[in-house]
């Protein structure tokens, strides 16, 4: 299966391809995939739907990546709104409140 | 790298860091860091999720009128001592069960939904309150924010720093910048959650792997419990994506599931034929671990759940009335009958997953730790619930004993406050200590990868230290864990980008998962005895000696060094045995 993720910094995308993918969530893909590429970057928290810290855009529309099973052919994007921190990382505004000293 | 200088820092945003957050940001200026976005990283948002509160405070202070008024706090009390076999302390399991209404009362003020009470096992009486937990996170996430609490995402606290004994702050690695920063404070509360993902196969997120509960030990502070880790029994093990889900336990615990071996025997009639798969979950996992162990499980390792023997059209409709998390077979986001297989026909893979932490950091009834300058709140600290944890009493813990910690730091921090201008010192060599370790595997061009050392851990704890213990495995648990030790010692990211490193973070936590998998194996080692979480083949009965909890501190060699109240009058494997599982005087 292929799959193409839009990588940041640069944004460019890049392709991989995977073995035995179908099914498994877009999650794990990414999991497999870093087993090769260590320097993708997303994020993984609960990954059962839960804590919707995986949050993507897979195909167009926003998605958590652990309750999307793969098929077909799969670009991968980050979620829109937030701030690119690298790949499939992004954050909201940082939740900064104006107390401490430093 | 940056410095930040604060009244009270708080690690972690689960229920425990954010309601400490609250209570001392009253007084004081406080900084809480936590691992990933603030209420969303740790077990909290995951549960399913009730909250333990007694019968007549939930009628008379909650309003709910299914509340029975002949419950009590007491009553409550007794049967976390009783459900905990009789480890927990009495002290704490009292200010537990006297404060939670209140405390629940007020988050309903705020806008929590109390969606009814359901009597849940080893509960005398119906104490389940219901709520929902994103729901509840949301509250909490709101309420921090309207307070003056310097929240720092995505920042994961590496160690405490100490100075003559006494912690002094922490050093912390910023994951979206890649910078260490350093955080001065008088006063820190641990509220970092549990070690489950020690284990392959947890319920819990994936950042819980005990970096507080490892923290506190090389600082010098006391543990307890350590041997008590909880397994949950039927989570689901296959399809993969959906592995840790825990609807099935339920479906386990709710319906006339059956679990089954691979012969397709209800093993579990051996230990409980009368509750059978009803029976408490230590007994199920103990059982469930056995058929495991001995190779009589499920091609992936695991146990059969099967509904098979159920008429079609009856488990078609368990969808509709089974509880809030499984409605209509979806569960959030996942529509079940696309990823799960015909349940009238075939069987599901499970297996008991790591789930709770019962032991932790030792704490007074302040929430003090045993060494000045640290508290800890929620899920890391031990003495609430013993052996064995009865539901509704995590995020109960982490509710009344963050508030507490919360409150507690910040009077200490008013009576010291003669010395406000003298923040404590940093000691400079441990600084330097500490970021040259955290880096190194950036530095290191060839060695092991935190990804693979990580598989190899908890592989070796599931077999070590995980359903079913006894002598012989753990000694070589022991020896596994020193050669883990030497390879950690050598780790290096496969990656040298300093902002968002998986690998980084991974061979710090490494790191943590050993130390708790080393004073995990000391205290079940010493406890020559099965009871609650910790079951051991080769002493399956409980012995009244071993009423009492292990303490475990870092050693001057460097290993878990226990101790025992009444050290000199050891008179284990001499006295009073009862079969496990059996409760010393029966429940009412
Ligand atoms: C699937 C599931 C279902 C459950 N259901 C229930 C239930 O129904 N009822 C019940 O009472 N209990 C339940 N529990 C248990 C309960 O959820 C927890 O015990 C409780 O929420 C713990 O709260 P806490 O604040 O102590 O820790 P957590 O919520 O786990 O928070 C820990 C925090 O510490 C942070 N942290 C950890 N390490 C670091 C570090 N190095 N640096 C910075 N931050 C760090 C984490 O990111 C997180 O923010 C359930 C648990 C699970 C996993």
């Amino acid at each position: 299966m292929k799959i193409s993720v839009r990588r940041f910094p640069g944004d460019y995308t890049q392709d991989y391809e995977i073995e035995d993918a179908e099914g498994e969530s877009v999650l794990n893909l990414l999991e497999r995939i870093r087993e090769k590429d260590p320097s993708l970057a997303f994020y993984r928290s609960c990954g059962i739907g839960k804590c919707g810290a995986c949050r993507m855009n897979i195909n167009g529309r926003e998605r958590l990546a652990c309750a999307v099973p793969a098929t077909g052919s799969l670009l991968l994007e980050h979620a829109s709104g937030g701030k690119v921190v690298r790949d499939l990382v992004t954050i909201e505004q940082r939740e900064e409140g104006t107390g401490g000293i430093g | 790298m940056r410095v930040f200088e604060t009244d009270i820092l708080i690690i972690g945003s689960g229920a425990a860091g954010i309601l400490a957050a609250i209570e001392a940001s009253r007084s004081c200026c406080v900084t809480l860091v936590t691992k990933g976005p603030c209420g969303r990283d740790g077990a909290t948002i995951t549960a399913q999720a009730d909250i333990a509160v007694d019968g007549r405070s939930c009628k008379k202070i909650l309003g709910l009128p299914e509340g029975d008024s002949y419950d009590s706090p007491n009553r409550f009390a007794s049967d976390i001592f009783r459900e905990g076999e009789e480890l927990g302390n009495k002290k704490l399991i009292e200010i537990q069960t006297e404060s939670i209404a209140s405390a629940v009362a007020a988050l309903r003020d705020d806008g929590l939904h109390l969606r009814g009470l359901f009597k849940n096992p080893g509960h005398t009486y119906p104490r389940s309150v219901w709520i929902s937990a994103p729901e509840l996170c949301f509250i909490l996430r709101n309420k921090l924010k309207a307070t003056q609490t310097k929240v720092m995402e995505y920042t994961v606290v590496c160690d405490l720093l100490t100075s003559d004994g006494a912690v002094t702050g922490a050093l912390a690695f910023d994951r979206l910048s890649g910078t260490p920063l350093a955080v001065r404070a008088r006063e820190t509360i641990l509220c970092t959650g549990g070690a489950m993902r020690i284990y392959p196969y947890a319920t819990a997120p994936l950042g819980l792997t005990g970096d507080g509960i490892a923290m506190a030990y090389r600082a010098g502070a006391e543990l307890l419990d350590m041997e008590f880790p909880m397994f949950l029994p039927y989570a689901l093990l296959s399809p993969k994506m959906l592995e840790g889900a825990t609807f099935t336990h339920d479906l386990a615990m709710l319906t006339n599931a059956y679990a089954l071996n691979r012969a397709g025997e209800r093993f579990i009639s051996a230990w409980d034929p009368e509750r059978m798969e009803r029976t408490t979950r230590d007994i199920n996992s103990a059982a469930c671990g056995v058929e495991i162990a001995e190779g009589r499980g499920t091609p992936l390792g695991g146990i059969w759940l099967s509904l098979a023997h159920l008429p079609a059209n009856i488990i078609e409709v368990m969808g509709n009335w089974f509880p809030e998390g499984l409605s209509r077979w979806r569960y959030g986001p996942f529509d079940l009958k696309n990823v799960l297989p015909d349940l009238s026909r075939d069987a599901l893979e499970t297996i008991p997953a790591s789930h709770f932490w019962n032991g932790g950091v030792a704490i007074g009834i302040d929430g003090s730790a045993s060494i000045p300058g640290l508290y800890a709140a929620g899920e890391g600290t031990a003495g609430l619930h013993g052996a064995n944890r009865i539901s509704g009493n995590g995020i109960g813990q982490a509710i009344v004993w963050g508030i507490r910690a919360g409150q507690s730091a910040a009077s200490r921090v008013a009576k010291k406050s003669n010395a406000r201008n003298a923040h404590p010192k940093v000691d400079l060599e441990q600084l330097d200590f500490i970021i040259s370790n955290l880096f190194a595997p950036l530095e290191r061009k060839t060695g092991v990868s935190p990804v693979d050392l990580a598989r190899d851990i908890r592989s070796a704890a599931w077999k070590g230290i995980g359903l079913v213990r006894d002598e012989v495995s753990m000694r070589d648990f022991e020896k596994e864990l020193s050669a883990l030790r030497e390879t950690a010692a050598n780790q290096a990211a496969r990656t040298k980008e300093r902002v968002w490193n998986e690998d980084l973070l991974i061979s710090l936590q490494n790191i943590n998962m050993l130390d708790v998998a080393s004073c995990v194996v000391a205290s079940a080692l010493r406890r020559s005895e099965s009871r609650g979480a910790h079951y051991r083949k080769d002493c399956p009965y409980t012995e009244d000696f071993w009423d009492r909890s292990i303490k475990v501190k870092r050693g001057n060699n460097g290993f878990p060094l226990l101790a025992l109240p009444d050290e000199r009058k050891n008179t284990a494997g001499t006295g009073a045995r009862r079969p496990y599982g059996q409760k010393k005087r029966m429940s009412s």
